[in-house]
């Protein structure tokens, strides 16, 4: 048997460790060491690695999401799927009758995006992808607009738009995976990152969503990452949680586990005041990267943060300013970054690790490999600092990434110790990151 | 006679990987601490475990509870099951008895066992309608998994 705390070189403790695992009621999480800080959730919910929610294509395949968005005048609708069979389905939708219907389906390698309402077809704009790969991921952005009309998107690619401003009719629920119950041509695979919102999408948070950021003033957001039970939360301002009918479970892929939730809205885990962030130290953060930190998106994102201040901080985090993830140590009135280029695509497992010397040298690893260094002898950050997951410290930058686990270490680990831990914990998480000795 | 550089480096590789191998596959011993306070005819969760990722065994609490002439406290292991894995229910077998003032110094431990793939765990504590308004409880949970 071996301790947690073994997992590290001799010489080398936790100063501070949360395992999901010990989550308590979606509201805390125990510190793992003696001594660590507890961490309270804000918004945060416990969930897991799940993909998202697989669909058989059966009568009972969808999530029934309520009587949402009645005479709506603006509504977007974005989320991914990945089809496991060639046929034509209806991917979501809200039906009243047969004469009032939004919906989002596809025939053949073509995705359509209708609405019907007073038995008028509106419009039935399409966007035609060439191929339409099974157990492939795609993601769809759809949106109706009083003002600028309807729009679809596939991948982030052209628009295909309609000049359409009517509003949407009264009645019906929203369903995912079908457009209504047992339509006979509901969702084969599975659907993820669900989100729903009631104003026009800026040019921003369209590339934000296909980069998997969420918009601040998304009204449904379901991540699809309880992975069980039959409820989905909504982590959105709407809070209309669905319910999976029988057709519908949860789908995992290779990697089963427990982790913290965060919506990058306005969740957060943080601890009180009274973690040492002086150097040297390691942060240790594992998880399922929900975002691909382009060069272009609009706003910070940070994974974990160990703030003082504004003055006395380390960060793992991604910064807009600087278009990358980066490392960032302050302290002393300096902040060198160990900035770095190799985005995430959505998916993937990360395990982040930034590592800050007796003599303020700053270095980022993903997966065991260095990939950024910098320095200041002055970097010498001081003070009483509180952890926060999921945001900042000044409650913003969220990220909906997956934590899986996050620490800081006593001491600077040396390259050799980051890519010793990193396959350790590659393997007993079972990542399947690979990673080499 | 001469050794091979390239032979010792994959026979030396091989070892390496074969003791990474055995430590990866062993239990870890893994604990959690936490120190707060129990609430006049409440009942706070002290601990809890998700076993989604694979089974969690050998779980223990021990904890502290401040001396309280009045109160009676009631420790409890709650869980779920496989039929219905988001619903918590008693699992206490054998009873657990209740804690009535605890006085000076007073420990408790308690044994849950293991958890089964997929199912949650809590460890909850009731404080009855006597007694000062909150107790200083302080815990530790420790599992192998």
């Amino acid at each position: 048997m071996i301790q947690v705390t073994d997992l590290l070189p001799l010489g080398k403790r936790w100063r501070q460790l949360w395992l999901p695992e010990a989550l308590n009621a979606s509201a805390s999480l125990p510190g793992a060491v003696e001594g660590s800080y507890g961490l309270t959730l804000t918004g945060a919910r416990g969930g897991t690695t799940t993909d998202g929610v697989y669909f058989n294509r059966s009568a009972t395949g969808h999530i029934d999401c309520g009587a949402i968005h009645d005479n709506a005048t603006k509504l977007w609708i974005s989320f991914r799927i990945k089809r496991d069979r060639n046929n034509d389905m209806y991917f979501t939708g809200k039906k009243l009758d047969g004469n009032n219907i939004l919906q989002i389906y596809n025939i053949g390698t073509t995705i359509h995006f209708q609405h019907f309402n007073g038995g008028v077809n509106l419009f039935d704009i399409t966007v035609a992808l060439g191929t339409f790969e099974l157990n492939t991921w795609y993601h769809i952005l759809a949106s109706i607009s009083s003002v600028n009309g309807a729009r679809l998107r596939v991948n982030g690619g052209t628009a295909a738009t309609d000049a359409d401003t009517t509003a949407l009719f009264a009645g019906g629920n929203w369903y995912i995976g079908d457009r209504e119950v047992g339509s006979g041509a509901s969702t084969g695979g599975v659907i993820a990152d669900f989100i729903m919102g009631t104003d026009d999408l800026s040019t921003n948070e369209e590339l934000d969503l296909y980069q998997g950021a969420i918009p601040l003033d998304a009204v449904n957001f379901w991540p699809l990452d309880e992975g069980r039970g039959v409820t989905a939360y909504d982590r959105g301002s709407g809070g209309n949680n669905g319910t999976l009918n029988t057709g519908a479970s949860w789908a995992y892929g290779g990697v089963k586990l427990p982790i913290i939730s965060f919506d990058s809205i306005n969740d957060r885990a943080r601890s009180a005041a009274g973690i040492n962030i002086q150097r040297p130290c390691t942060m240790v953060w594992v998880g399922k990267m929900k975002q691909v930190y382009p060069s272009v998106i609009s706003r910070n994102a940070a994974l974990f943060d160990l703030s003082v201040d504004g003055n006395n901080r380390l960060i793992l985090a991604h910064d807009a300013g600087i278009a990358y993830a980066a490392f960032v140590g302050i302290g002393g009135g300096v902040a060198p970054e160990a900035r770095f280029t190799p985005a995430p695509t959505i998916d993937d497992y990360w395990v982040f690790v930034g590592t800050m010397s007796a003599a303020g040298v700053v270095t980022a690893y993903i997966n065991g490999v260095s990939v950024a260094s910098n320095s200041n002898a002055s970097l010498a950050p001081v003070g009483a600092a509180y952890a926060t997951l999921g945001q900042n410290y000044l409650n913003t930058n969220g990220d909906n990434s997956k934590c899986i686990m996050a620490g800081l270490v006593d001491g600077a680990l040396t390259a050799a110790e980051v890519r010793t831990l990193s396959r350790y914990l590659d393997q007993k998480l079972g990542l399947g990151l690979r990673i080499q000795q | 006679m001469s050794v091979d550089p390239t032979a010792l480096q994959e026979v030396t590789k091989k070892t390496l990987e074969d003791t990474q191998e055995k430590i990866n596959a062993a239990l870890t011993l893994r604990q959690a601490f936490n120190t707060t306070t129990t609430t006049k005819n409440a009942s706070i969760t002290l601990f809890a475990l998700d076993a989604v990722g694979g089974p969690i065994k050998d779980i223990k609490i021990e904890f502290y509870l401040a001396a309280d002439a009045a109160a009676t406290f009631t420790p409890a292991f709650y869980g779920t099951r496989a039929g219905d894995p988001v619903t918590f229910t008693v699992r206490n077998i054998p009873a657990i008895a209740a804690i009535a003032t605890p006085g000076a110094n007073a420990r408790y431990f308690y044994e849950f066992g293991d958890l089964g793939e997929g199912m949650q765990m809590e460890f909850r504590v009731a404080q009855d309608n006597n007694g000062a308004a909150t107790v200083a409880i302080d815990g530790v949970l420790t599992y192998l998994a």
